[in-house]
């Protein structure tokens, strides 16, 4: 077990900077000052990035641990359990995890699951000595990109300002969140009694095995299974799967008549089943690219999307 | 590799097979039985036909196969009563009355033993279900090891309700009119196999059959041939985990599913793992 102190430092903070050489001497003085004190510090950057800093650090760059970002952002589950596991390791060893990373940015937009993501670092780990620094080059990005960085950090290093509280922080619609899953308007190519799990797998199979790889194909029936074993454990019948292919993705949407899932981050939660079950919604950030939590028109829902070609 | 699966028929079956049987219509089931004994004769098998009626009306039920009389005047087929054949005292003492049956058969010159055995009445409650589920385990390894053995278990439906006769028919690698989505058996050389598909549907049942499975096994390893899994949730994984684990036994898997690779390898549990095959 991790005993986390009450004078613990989290925070989560970004920096907003203009390349590589602006990233590096922002963010030197709090690597070598960390690695100074002995905490444990992962640096997820670019290698272009990577080069300037390690440059600055001199040999304080040996006490940090270098990775490549493809490795760390394949998805938001991913990612977090990732941060958690090396933030409690860290923890267990008697000290403080910084973390500095980039969150992937395409052409001038953050994907709306890592703006998810971003959202819930806060929710999930903020009982932990964790200092988490995303780092976020200004130049490509849009305007409404950049408002994304400032709704989900409390704190952002501004160019030419230093460090100061976000006055957007929090400003965060319920859209942002949904934005991660776009469920497709035209009619579902499967629409099953989700009750009914080998049919439902079946008619999956049938549906998306030609445009799947047997791997792919088994991380669908794996997710569409933990959903609707999900609903019927805690919603209310009937538990109706639905799915589309939108070319890039599987999209997948199950509803019950319960009252939903509260938590907007199920999926992001740390690990924390038992010996028989517990692991679903764990299992379902994990496996998916995208991950959805709402409740409309009476019903309860959870939608993932999975994307169909190799990550 | 062993037959497993569903089947429609009981004919073209090998000498080692075991198959569960599960019936509504007596009539129907006797055709079967008479169709399985017949390919026996026809490959030198000694054959038995056991139920729980008078011998009369079990000698009804093979009317019609063709030189019955003379087999059974002969001793190349016998008709037994199952209360007066089956030995249940213990697990093994069946599994050991059948296996002294069979060599008796090849000392005779017969190419070993075939039996029928509608065992409904050993069945009917939990007790007797779960005792005779784990002999089942134990003939089905005896089988698979190359014992010139072939089984037909015939059960009734009707007496014994749909989720009993899954329970029962999720230990026999071949089955007919049943429900049980998975199955377990051995499949040679001390290994275990599991065939289908299991979700949090049936997760409890698999955890219940892999007891009874796993108890007759020394601790150790036990090679899980999965190559005939269809499909495992992580409820799956984490019943035969906590089945392994209960019985002390580290289970090796062997040609897993993508699927249960990806969960093995998220969930890490503690007595279930990959091997390099």
């Amino acid at each position: 077990m991790t005993a986390v102190t009450a004078d613990h430092h989290f925070e989560h903070l970004a920096v907003l900077h203009h390349g590589a050489d602006d990233l590096a001497r922002c963010i030197t003085h709090q690597v070598a000052g960390a690695v100074g004190r002995g905490d444990a510090v992962l640096i997820a950057l670019d290698e272009d990035d990577r080069e300037p800093l390690i440059a600055r650090l001199g040999t304080a760059a040996e006490g940090a641990v270098f990775l490549t970002p493809d490795g760390c952002y394949t998805n938001p589950g991913g990612a977090m359990a990732t941060l958690h596991r090396t933030t409690t390791e860290a923890v267990d060893r008697g000290v403080e995890l910084w973390s500095f990373g980039c969150i992937p940015v395409e052409g001038d937009t953050i994907d709306p699951r890592w703006v998810r993501y971003e959202q819930a670092v806060d929710h999930v780990l903020g009982h932990l000595p964790l200092h988490a620094v995303c780092c976020y080059d200004l130049r490509p990005m849009a305007p409404d990109a950049v408002d994304a960085v400032r709704r989900t950090h409390r704190v952002v290093d501004e160019p030419g300002l230093g460090q100061l509280p976000s006055g957007r922080y929090g400003a965060l619609a319920a859209e942002d969140r949904a934005g991660a899953v776009s469920v497709p308007t035209w009619p579902p190519a499967v629409h099953v009694d989700g009750a009914d799990t080998q049919s439902m797998r079946r008619a999956l199979a049938a549906a998306f095995g030609p445009v799947l790889t047997a791997d792919r194909l088994g991380d669908l029936l794996l997710l569409a299974t933990e959903l609707a074993a999900n609903g019927m454990r805690h919603g209310r019948p009937p538990v109706e799967l639905e799915a589309w292919s939108t070319g890039d993705e599987i999209v997948v949407r199950v509803s019950d008549d319960g009252t939903g899932i509260a938590d907007p981050f199920p999926d992001l939660r740390p690990l924390a089943g038992g010996d028989h079950g517990g692991f679903g919604l764990w299992l379902i950030g994990q496996l998916a690219d995208r991950v959805v939590v709402d409740h409309h028109g009476d019903r309860a829902h959870v939608a993932i999307a999975l994307a169909t070609g190799h990550r | 590799m062993r037959s497993s699966g569903v089947i429609d028929s009981t004919t073209g079956l090998g000498r080692h097979d075991h198959l569960c049987w599960a019936y509504t219509d007596r009539a129907t089931f006797a055709g079967a039985a008479r169709a399985f004994l017949a390919d026996g004769v026809a490959i030198g098998q000694r054959v038995t036909y056991i139920g729980s009626r008078s011998t009369d009306a079990l000698r009804h039920d093979l009317a019609g196969f063709a030189g019955m009389e003379e087999l059974l005047a002969s001793g190349a087929a016998t008709v037994l009563r199952l209360d007066e054949s089956y030995r249940v005292e213990t697990e093994s003492a069946q599994d050991e009355a059948y296996a002294t049956a069979t060599r008796d058969a090849l000392d005779r010159g017969f190419t070993g033993l075939r039996v029928v055995a509608d065992a409904t009445d050993l069945v009917l409650d939990a007790a007797g279900r779960d005792a005779f589920i784990r002999y089942e385990h134990v003939i089905d390894r005896r089988m698979s090891a190359g014992l010139p053995f072939a089984a037909m278990c015939g059960y009734d439906r009707g007496r014994l309700g749909d989720d009993a006769v899954a329970e029962l028919a999720c230990v026999h690698p071949l089955h007919h009119g049943t429900t049980t989505p998975f199955h377990l058996f051995a499949s040679g050389e001390g290994r275990l196999s599991i065939a289908g598909e299991v979700d949090a549907l049936s997760a409890s049942e698999l955890e219940r059959a892999l007891l009874r499975v796993l108890s007759g096994t020394r601790p150790g390893t036990v090679d899980l041939d999965a190559s005939r899994l269809v499909f495992a949730d992580h409820r799956a994984l984490l019943a035969l985990d906590a089945a392994a684990t209960t019985a002390g036994v580290a289970v090796h898997l062997a040609h897993p599913p993508p699927v249960l690779v990806r969960l093995v390898t998220l969930l890490r549990p503690r007595s279930v793992h990959l091997i390099d095959v």
